[in-house]
């Protein structure tokens, strides 16, 4: 074979000299684009191709930190009801109009109003915004219904980026095809499904963009993605499948990187129900799973144990006191609870090879306390149906899932999973976990501007839930990227998206 | 003649209805709502409401019918649930792909399988015929996405000579071909093997040969004639699969036809292309198998469509 | 055609027949170890085909794994052999199915004729231009992913083509002597169906039955690269090569393997299918 490729190959070589133009960055991409319409933001990849093309007031650095973007600087009130900002001024968009307090509150007014069908998101995440006023040229207010100390968060997610009024008008339902924003780079070509391109944008205010063009390409098959990157023809690759890490790494011209992402994988287990009622057969079940070894085996290492129901970047973080592997305890407090020969149970999970490698991996972990888990590995769409259903019509028991912080705030990471008020099909407590004393330091947490203040306050909060666990804590994966290794400035941010605004070939 | 074909025409009709009603109430019965897909894990109930009724889901299985069939007569699927775009031109463009895709590999599949099926009958039961045999058997019995594979890392990954990804150009076309060749052409070899063997056993061809003409003139004059019939019948019903986009080709290759669709569509419970989708798919089959027909009456006067 | 009411002798006939045509032999030789395989494999094999071993993973050929390990540790050789019940048993049931449903409905339409023969044609062309990945996602999504699932969703791919070809054949033979001398006799209408026209056209359904074998396991290993096939740890060799593919890079056997045997076992189901066709068909008879 090997001889016969060779022949061909230099047969071949007259007809298909390959040349890759250096000026162009090409990233594959696991996701489709669903809508570059920054209030309509739902996907990874939307996110990924708005960073370059968008800039919020706020946003935020590698560790998620707030910086300054289209605002130089902000200021909260005391009671979190008020938050004022001082725009940049020189800032124009990709159409030519010019970047002002006008068009911030034209943006947000657009987002927030009710009959607008394509501020889906946007609308939701600033549901507390009652007003936007301009206050004189470059500062702007916003005033909250009630206190929200989380509120600033949302603005440097992808919903809070501003696109020019002038393009809303002009494009009116396709806006999601015709972004104009600030960013460095401007939209160019989108061809449905398969990729958008955009080309560095001339009059950007900040550093200029060091390449000409990146070209977004969704290639869904992670066997497909993984070749691409190998034969050269994609320089930056998204979600390495952790089995293959070492493999590229052996290459010459390709490199690896892990970093830590604000996702968690995770096993709600259904608290209303026997035998997950009782607090020790959760407890039980955490003190059963071997962390390390879950992590090593399912990702080959790329990944940490979860250390409270809050992942670290998070901002509220709090570490607990692990649960410690320890069979002889799960299995006491499992007797303890009247269990002690263990039960069995289904779990919910998705079809992909991440979930159903480590379900399988638990389901021989719990099988040594006598737990036996029925795996129901699920094609997404049907999954979604099942874990949403209300507690009366639901059937679930445990389910393998995941769960992220897009915010990058405590406050959204225990109010979806946590809040009482949050059982499906309201939000994402698949657990039907229901706390009072939580529910009151979440909605304390959310209704002061004092960060300190907050911090104590959600750190009260992870401690109660850790020692509730109505989840089997797993990990946090890691978001591997793999990339040529003449290519910089192309980073996965800890929510999973990219930032690729300084993308840059060195040699 | 073309009473028939107007018939045949008629009929098709009720079999397209069937199909719209078939597929409008099946997709709408299986689990997965498109708002949820749509808004994503992080979505809250009212983000999802919200969709749904720009999605036009807060209604009735019958209004939405109602709504649907009504846009159809004007000629309109409606807009695509996934990416916002009118369904009528995604599946056009998808449609265009998977049409070169499919003429290239139907051809390359007619031309070597009829070759090599020939080439098999003329020396039947030789260690050539049945060596071809085996390899064109072993053609449709290697799972297609696994000989994907293999030619990615064969061409693409070590000789990097070829692109991974499948597109619209030539050198994008070939690997995806060849993928979706080798079933083809094994089939159409095959058929063309036991259609040529069928004909060499018949009382001309035997005629011919006993008044002494050469094998090979047999072969060419007589015998081949005659033979294409079937072929041409497989080969049509061949390209009827293709043109239905191959999934799982088209998902390696990551090429933008009308099988990739079905995929993200389905994922997406995007209703408007998978409407629209299963009309182009009913209309291919029910166009192919008339045409087979009719060339086959063509071919062979005996047949006679009263 | 009616000649081959397979009798006993006769069935003793066509086995030599078959034996002594080349290929259709090679098929049958494979089949046969196939279906032993798929009997008497999970028996012999050496390992839990399931049972993890972290400490071993991705290994290559030795004397202990003859065929090496997976990504979980697992003896490549057991997963095989136990596999073997699962692919060779869903590419046989479903087909079987398939047949089954398939033929009684096409002989029933063909039986009865008519309006009743129209209508019911063409819900079968219905059933077959409705793509059948998405039929199978359907009954999937619905019933969740399982053994029963997948034989259900592969036969549905096969049922139409077979009640088109059981009702072609009893066109032709409900007005042929035979069944007429029966009519005359006196036999009811559902007598002469089952027994006089059914074991007729049992020849072209035994033919196509044993390709569509080879077609189903192809079938049911395009569903589990999509994630709707047999799930994991069940060692269906389908799954195995499609979990398999990721690793080609860095571990080739693991795809080997399952990939082998796989072609192979189509390949023997489609030998057969084509061996029979000729020893059957006796126009091709020299």
């Amino acid at each position: 074979m090997r001889r016969f490729v060779w022949i061909f190959s230099v047969l071949c070589l007259p007809l298909f000299s390959v040349t890759f133009a250096q000026e162009t960055v090409v990233i594959a991409q696991q996701l489709e684009h669903g809508s570059l319409n920054p209030a309509d933001n739902r996907g990874l990849s939307d996110n990924t191709v708005g960073r370059v093309l968008f800039e919020g007031l706020v946003g935020f650095d590698r560790e998620l930190n707030l910086v300054p973007e289209l605002a130089t600087a902000w200021e909260i009130n005391d009671e979190a009801t008020e938050i004022t900002f001082t725009l940049r001024q020189g800032v124009v968009f990709h159409d030519g109009t010019p970047f002002t307090a006008e068009e911030v509150k034209a943006y947000f007014d657009w987002a927030r109003d009710p009959d607008n069908s394509l501020g889906g998101r946007a609308r939701s995440i600033f549901e507390d915004v009652v007003d936007v006023e301009i206050l004189d040229a470059d500062t702007v207010r916003f005033s909250l219904s009630k206190p929200n100390g989380a509120m600033i968060f949302n603005f440097a997610t992808a919903n809070g980026r501003i696109i020019s009024s002038h393009s809303i008008e002009t494009y009116g339902e396709d806006i999601g095809r015709n972004p104009v924003g600030t960013g460095p780079f401007q939209f160019q070509e989108w061809i449905d499904g398969q990729m958008i391109t955009v080309t560095a944008f001339a009059d950007y205010w900040g550093e200029p963009a060091k390449v000409e063009a990146i070209e977004f390409r969704v290639v869904p098959n992670d066997a497909t993605r993984i070749a691409l990157l190998q034969s050269g023809e994609a320089h930056f690759i998204e979600m390495v499948p952790p089995a293959l890490v070492g493999a590229l790494e052996a290459a010459p011209n390709i490199v690896v990187e892990a970093t830590e992402s604000v996702f968690a994988r995770i096993l709600p287990v259904n608290t209303q129900i026997a035998p997950f009622d009782d607090v020790r057969v959760r407890r039980a079940l955490n003190h059963a799973i071997d962390r390390e070894q879950l992590v090593q085996v399912a990702l080959q290492g790329f990944g940490t144990a979860l250390t409270s129901p809050v992942l670290e970047p998070v901002f509220g973080y709090s570490p607990q006191t692990p649960y410690e592997y320890d069979l002889e305890k799960a299995q006491q407090l499992l007797a303890e609870a009247g269990v002690p020969d263990g039960f069995s149970a289904s779990v919910l999970t998705f079809n992909s090879t991440e979930f159903t490698t480590v379900g399988q991996v638990l389901q021989q972990m719990l099988s040594k306390v006598g737990v036996s888990l029925e795996l129901q590995p699920t094609e997404r769409g049907a999954l979604v149906d099942r874990i949403f259903k209300p507690f009366e019509e639901t059937d679930l028991e445990m389910s393998l899932v995941g769960a992220s912080t897009p915010t990058g705030d405590a406050d959204r990471a225990l109010k979806q999973s946590f809040a009482s008020s949050s059982w499906p099909p309201a939000f994402n407590n698949w657990s039907f976990y229901s706390n009072p004393k939580v529910d009151e330091l979440i909605e304390a947490g959310a209704t002061t501007g004092d960060q300190a203040e907050r911090s104590r306050l959600y750190a009260e909060a992870q401690e109660i839930i850790w020692n509730d666990a109505p989840w089997i804590f797993l990990y946090s994966p890691n978001n591997i990227a793999g990339k040529s290794s003449n290519l910089e400035g192309v980073f996965y941010m800890p929510p999973r998206y990219l930032d690729a605004r300084a993308a840059d070939f060195v040699e | 003649m073309s009473r028939y074909f107007l018939r045949r025409l008629l009929e098709t009709i009720p079999t397209l209805l069937g199909i719209m009603v078939a597929i409008f109430f099946f997709i709408r019965a299986l689990p997965g709502d498109p708002a949820r897909l749509y808004t994503g894990p992080e979505a809250t109930a009212s983000e999802v409401a919200i969709i749904r009724q720009r999605f036009g889901l807060d209604r009735s299985w019958p209004e939405q019918f109602v709504r649907y069939a009504r846009e159809l007569s004007r000629g309109s699927l409606g807009v695509s649930f996934r990416s916002n775009l009118p369904a009528t031109q995604v599946i056009k463009r998808h449609f265009q792909a998977t049409l070169w895709l499919s003429l290239t590999a139907i051809c390359l599949a007619t031309v070597v399988g009829i070759l090599v099926g020939v080439g098999a009958a003329a020396n039947r039961n030789s260690l050539l015929d049945v060596g071809i045999t085996v390899l064109a058997i072993l053609g449709i019995s290697i799972p297609s996405f696994f000989l994907s594979i293999l030619l990615i890392y064969a061409f693409a990954v070590n000789a990097k000579i070829l692109p991974v990804t499948g597109s619209l150009s030539f050198r994008g076309l070939i690997l995806p071909t060849l993928a979706l060749t080798m079933s083809s052409l094994a089939t159409i070899a095959r058929f063309a093997r036991s259609s040529l063997l069928e004909v060499l056993g018949e009382d001309f061809i035997r005629t011919a040969k006993a008044k002494g003409l050469a094998a090979a003139v047999v072969l060419q004059k007589h015998a081949l004639k005659n033979a294409l019939i079937p072929v041409l019948t497989i080969t049509g019903l061949q390209f009827g699969f293709l043109l239905s986009g191959t999934i799982i080709v088209e998902t390696v290759f990551n090429f933008p036809g009308l099988g990739w669709l079905l995929i993200q569509s389905i994922n997406a419970r995007d209703y408007p292309v998978l409407q629209g989708l299963m009309l182009v798919f009913a209309l291919e089959f029910l166009l192919i198998n008339l045409i087979v027909d009719l060339l086959y009456g063509l071919v062979d006067p005996r047949i006679s469509y009263d | 055609m009616t000649s081959l009411l397979p009798t006993s002798t006769q069935r003793g006939l066509l086995l030599a027949r078959l034996m002594r045509h080349r290929s259709g032999a090679i098929g049958l030789i494979l089949s046969c170890l196939f279906v032993l395989m798929a009997v008497f494999g999970p028996l012999v094999a050496p390992f839990d085909p399931s049972e993890a071993n972290y400490l071993e993973i991705n290994q290559g050929i030795s004397r202990t794994h003859p065929l090496g390990t997976d990504n979980f540790g697992r003896d490549l050789l057991s997963r095989i052999l136990v596999g073997a019940r699962y692919s060779i048993g869903i590419g046989l049931s479903a087909s079987l199915l398939g047949a089954l449903l398939g033929g009684i409905w096409g002989l029933w339409s063909g039986f009865l004729g008519g309006v009743a023969d129209n209508l019911s044609m063409r819900l079968v062309d219905i059933l077959l231009a409705f793509p059948g990945l998405l039929l199978a996602i359907g009954f999937i999504a619905i019933s969740g992913p399982g053994l029963g699932p997948v034989i259900l969703a592969s036969s549905l791919f096969g049922l139409p083509i077979f009640a088109r070809l059981a009702r072609g054949s009893a066109l032709s033979l409900k007005e042929r002597v035979f069944v007429e001398g029966a009519r005359s006799l006196g036999a009811g209408e559902l007598r002469i169906m089952f027994r006089h026209i059914l074991p007729s056209m049992i020849a072209p359904i035994l033919v196509y039955l044993t390709l569509r074998t080879g077609i189903t396991m192809l079938i049911a290993s395009g569903l589990s690269f999509l994630g709707l096939g047999i799930q994991p740890p069940t060692p269906e060799w389908g799954a195995m090569l499609s979990e398999a593919q990721l690793y080609l890079p860095i571990h080739p056997l693991m795809a080997f393997a399952p990939g082998l045997v796989i072609s192979l076992a189509i390949l023997g189901f489609n030998l057969l299918g084509d061996g029979l066709r000729d020893v059957l068909d006796p126009s091709l008879v020299e």
